[in-house]
Formats: C-alpha cells, structure tokens, sequence
C-alpha cells in the first residue's frame, strides 16, 4: 500500500472532478482505505463504528439533514464530526456547503472537496481509482501478450524465447503489451492486471535483432498499455526427469497475491512451435470460461463406459471415437496387427 | 520380449488419471510397451491409448515389453497395474 497517496493526489484524477472548496492546508492528509462512508448515522448523533478513517460522502441526503437542523444543533454534530481524523469530505452533485462546514473544514485543516458526479457514481470511480492505487503491485520478468483477447504472461528464463514467442504471436495478429518487464497489479477481488512500465515504450528486444520498434513495424493496432492477466504460460527447458501435465484436468494455478491464474507449463523442444501451443492454451481457457472442458468431457465418457454392462456391445463406437483423437503411434501399432 | 497378463485392481480401472500415470511412467523405459486387452492393444506410452481400452477394475489386461529394459519395465507398469490406488483421491 503505497504510504503517500494524499488528498492533493486525489484531486489529480480529473474524472473525479474534484474542486476543493476549504480546509486546503490539509491536502497532505493520507487515505488509508480504498472504502468511503456515507456519514449518515454520524450526523444523526451515532458515533460508534464510525468509519472516519474513510473519505466522508455528503449527497443530498447528509446535506438536507444538517439543513434542516437549526444552527445551534448543526454547529454541535459538525464540531464533533471534524473532531475525528478524517482524511477528507466531498459534497457530491455539486450541493452548497452549509457554512458552518467550510469554518470547521479550515479550523480543522480537513479538505472540503466538491464534485459534480452524483454520489453513487462518484463512490464507484473513487472505488475504482482507491482500488487502482492500493492493490499490491510486482515487477515480474516476463512478457504480457493479448490472445484471443485473453491476456497472457509469459514466465520463463533469459533466453528461453519469450520475446521470440511473443513476436511470433504478434505475426499472428495478437496484441503486444509487455515485453522483458511486466507490472502486475492486483485491482480489487479477483482481477490482475498487467501493466507496461512506461518508459520501455513499445520496444522489444529479439537476440540477433537488437532493438526493435514494435509500433513502427506492426502498427498501432498490435500493441496495448494493460491487460487482466488470465493465464500464465511459464517456458522451460523440456526436462526429461520432469512430469508434464498429460491430461489437464488438475493444474496448479499461478499465485499472484492470494489470486489464482490458471497455469501452464510447457516444455520447450524441437518441434515444438511455442506460439502455436500458446495460442491453443488461450483457447483452451476460453472454452472452459465457456463451459466446454476437454479432459472432463472425456473422462466422463471414458468411466461411463467402463461402468456400462453392456461395454463389449459399444466397444467398436468407443473404438472409434478414439481412434479420431488417437496419436499417430498408437494407429501404427493398430495397422501392424 | 516378455507377456504377462494381469488383472487390473486400479479402484476406477483405467481412467483418465490411471491411464496417463502409467503412460507417464511407461514413457521412462527405453522399451516398447504395450497394453493388450482382447483385440485391442494400445501403446502404453499413450495416455490416449491406453484409454482406449476402457479397462475397467479386475478386467484382465496383457502387458507387453520389449527392449532393453523389458523386464524392469513389466515389473513397473505390472505393479501399477496391480496396486488398488485411486489417482487424484487425496487431491480433490
């Protein structure tokens, strides 16, 4: 969690359309919670679990209360409201500000902020900014390309070919967003995104090539700034002491801050076309996102005909649908019978 | 070439997570391996076909190797064969 996210950084995002009207001697004050409260209770007089900690939305509601209470009762909830430690006030729909508020907000060095945005949408940017600026972040070595217009990281060792991957998969008419150096992001539940860090621009580095201009070469269309990261593609050298997955219906998921991505491996050896086997795991993801999972559908079909006392009747059907999906060295072994 | 018929005591037969363990594990033998079951004879060193066999508990299959390490090879896949685990049991 970054240590200095301030009111004055806040007034920054200029989709939040923030205007301070008072207590700006206090823009220094930190926000240490992606969450804003709506003080209602508070100004009713019910301080306990009150979230001050939190940016304090005023809509309509707030404010046509504390107008209708008289000066002496107005004066009283909001002397003991700015008593608290609270990081800022904002007054949405572009509502006046009773008076009484912009004294307290200068006596107390409290920004006093304005938006135009009605509350709830001003609660669902400023959650979205908050949660943008809070969520864990990490360099990670690797390259971030959009397939299918599922984002994939590639993880792999110097040298193992992810920029020659990825330049593959660009050729192929997928988007480039990192190359070498990937920010990831955690933004809110369940979501990581990746980032290109600014000054690398759009370059990739290809050994042998030296640097290259991928907007110059492609075209704007073949790159991006950030992408939801939803599968990670790790290279290797093909080990032979090593187990790959042969079915696919377990896999360990990538762990990025207590967030699971799905996780592949792929060994890298002659014959193996990277960008191919990255472009079909896409694939593969997309279609279980739609329902469709490959080795279940299977395994399903193979225990049910096990379990089938008729089995010997439907062997030949069984047979065949095999036989469509059979690997080339299990036909030979058939022929030669 | 060694011929051996077993039957099978895998708790699921040959299922899915049976059948590429001992694909996986046949692939670490220099020799051919094969699975016959009737007519049927699959290469064990596919998951795809030894699934093919569809070779449910205690039905009776004959392992076939051939090569270098034939006979290391029969006593492997024979007592993965043989053995009444449950692939993925304790992981799901």
């Amino acid at each position: 969690m970054p240590d200095a996210f301030t009111i004055a950084k806040l007034l920054q995002y200029l989709e939040l359309k923030l205007e301070p009207l008072a207590g700006k001697e206090g823009l220094d004050r930190r926000i240490c919670s992606v969450q804003s409260n709506r003080p209602g209770l508070a100004l009713c007089g019910y301080f306990d679990h009150f979230g001050h900690d939190r940016v304090q939305i005023f809509g309509n509601g707030e404010i046509s209360y504390l107008q209708q209470l008289d000066s002496s009762e107005q004066y009283a909830i909001l002397t003991r409201f700015f008593s608290y430690e609270i990081p800022c006030l904002v007054i949405t729909s572009s509502l006046t500000a009773p008076s009484e508020m912009i004294a307290l907000s200068n006596k107390q060095r409290i920004p006093l902020l304005q938006t135009e945005h009605d509350s709830s949408t001003f609660t669902t940017l400023l959650l979205h900014f908050l949660e943008n600026e809070f969520g864990p972040t990490e360099f990670v070595h690797g390259n971030l390309v959009d397939v299918y217009g599922l984002g994939v990281l590639i993880l792999g060792q110097s040298g193992i070919g992810k920029s020659e991957a990825s330049l593959e998969l660009l050729r192929k008419g997928h988007r480039l967003i990192a190359d070498d150096t990937v920010l990831l992001k955690k933004i809110s539940e369940h979501r990581v995104f990746g980032i290109r860090p600014n000054p690398l621009k759009h370059y990739m580095e290809i050994r042998g090539l030296g640097i290259i201009d991928v907007v110059a070469l492609f075209g704007t269309t073949a790159v991006g700034n950030r992408k939801q990261v939803e599968l990670v593609v790790t290279l290797e050298q093909w080990n032979s002491a090593r187990s790959y997955d042969r079915t696919g219906l377990e896999s360990k998921p990538y762990q990025f801050h207590q967030e699971s991505i799905s996780h592949v491996v792929l060994p890298v050896a002659p014959g193996r076309n990277i960008s191919s086997l990255i472009e079909t795991a896409a694939a593969n993801l997309w279609s279980k996102k739609l329902g469709i999972n490959a080795p279940e559908n299977l395994n399903r079909a193979l225990t049910d005909m096990m379990n089938d006392e008729h089995k010997k009747d439907r062997v030949e059907e069984w047979q065949h649908q095999t036989f469509l999906f059979s690997s080339p060295q299990v036909l030979e072994v058939e022929k030669s019978q | 070439m060694v011929k051996k018929t077993v039957a099978v005591q895998n708790v699921n037969g040959l299922d899915m997570q049976t059948a590429a363990m001992v694909a996986e594990n046949s692939g670490r033998f220099q020799a051919d391996i094969f699975l016959q079951q009737g007519s049927m004879k699959a290469n064990a060193k596919s998951v795809m076909g030894v699934m093919m066999l569809a070779a449910r508990r205690s039905s009776e299959l004959t392992i076939i190797t051939d090569g270098e390490d034939e006979e290391i090879a029969m006593v492997r896949i024979e007592s993965l064969l043989t053995e009444a685990f449950e692939v993925g049991a304790t992981s799901s």
